[in-house]
């Protein structure tokens, strides 16, 4: 007899939130939770962002993190017209002090100016790259054409559309 | 990063460039792939994602593919091989997220790359499409790693 196993859980924020407090890699968590937004669950994901994050241990790391996840869903469904839920205007998603990751200090005014505005009202400085995917990557380059690089290269920009 | 670095014990997912395969639509050996990439899926209770292959004309277009080195043989239609570690920075350099950065680190490491122009010549190696390393912000990324020198 056929065992017929339920499809894998939806990989929601609020799993995700749980998974980096848990320990596991902040961007293994959410890519997981990319992962659904951007293919498994592109048609629903509402679902996988309207459940609130449960409440965060008072450490640093996981306050960190949970501000980062609520500025992830705001700034997520406004990009891809998603409603966004009313948990992630909580206060208490708002770090006391900028954090900027781990990007360098010569990096910062460049930072700051290409942080998304969701990120930046809670205090946390990342850049514009994020979310960068490879979903997005591959539609953008569908139309380029494929170069023969068993040609020898010239000097110079390659020949492709833009 | 996880078979040839070894700098972490998880990743979401595994990216793959599908070879000898021309025409994926037309092509039984490519719906048997994906036919087992699902039941593998299926059987551990993943997503589909966990092995995706929508990156592989990406990786053509934006240069030359190297031969990569046999990993492991799964019966007599399936070879697993792994691209050289410096081809691997040299993407990670053009995606340049966060989530790239531990990744980028160790690598340049292991590679014992210490300056942007030894960065620089790994992704001319492989990005020889100046248009993508432009386009993706590849000198953006260096400066993560490598301040600039007064």
């Amino acid at each position: 007899m056929q065992t017929i196993r339920p499809r894998p859980p939806l990989r929601t924020m609020s799993r995700a939130f749980q998974d980096i407090c848990a320990g596991e890699g902040p961007w293994i968590a959410l890519g997981n939770f990319l992962n659904y937004w951007f293919a498994d669950a592109k048609d629903h994901r509402y679902d996988l962002v309207s459940e609130p994050l449960p409440e965060a241990p008072a450490n640093d790391y996981c306050q960190r993190w949970a501000a980062y996840c609520a500025a992830s869903v705001e700034h997520l469904c406004a990009k891809y017209h998603e409603p966004c839920p009313l948990w992630v205007h909580d206060p208490k998603y708002v770090l006391p002090i900028p954090w900027y990751e781990d990007h360098p200090e010569h990096r910062r005014e460049k930072i700051i100016s290409t942080t998304p505005e969701a990120f930046k009202k809670r205090n946390i400085y990342s850049g514009n790259r994020m979310f960068n995917n490879k979903w997005e990557l591959a539609e953008k380059y569908k139309n380029w054409p494929l170069p023969d690089w068993s040609k020898p290269a010239g000097p110079g920009k390659t020949e492709t559309m833009a | 990063m996880l078979t040839q670095i070894g700098n972490r014990a998880t990743t979401d997912d595994v990216d793959v460039l599908v070879q000898d395969i021309n025409d994926p639509q037309h092509s039984d050996d490519y719906r048997i792939f994906r036919n087992a990439v699902h039941f593998v899926a299926h059987d551990a209770g993943l997503s589909d994602s966990w092995l995706s292959d929508n990156i592989g004309d990406f990786l053509r277009m934006a240069g030359p593919v190297p031969v990569g080195k046999v990993w492991r043989r799964f019966g007599r239609y399936l070879e697993v091989s792994i691209p050289p570690r410096s081809f691997i920075l040299a993407h990670k350099l053009v995606a340049g997220r966060g989530k790239d950065r531990e990744d980028t680190k160790a690598l340049l490491h292991r590679l014992h790359v210490t300056t942007r122009q030894q960065a620089q010549e790994i992704v001319d190696t492989y990005i020889t499409n100046k248009d993508i390393q432009e386009s993706e912000g590849v000198q953006e990324t260096l400066d993560d790693f490598f301040p600039p020198e007064h």
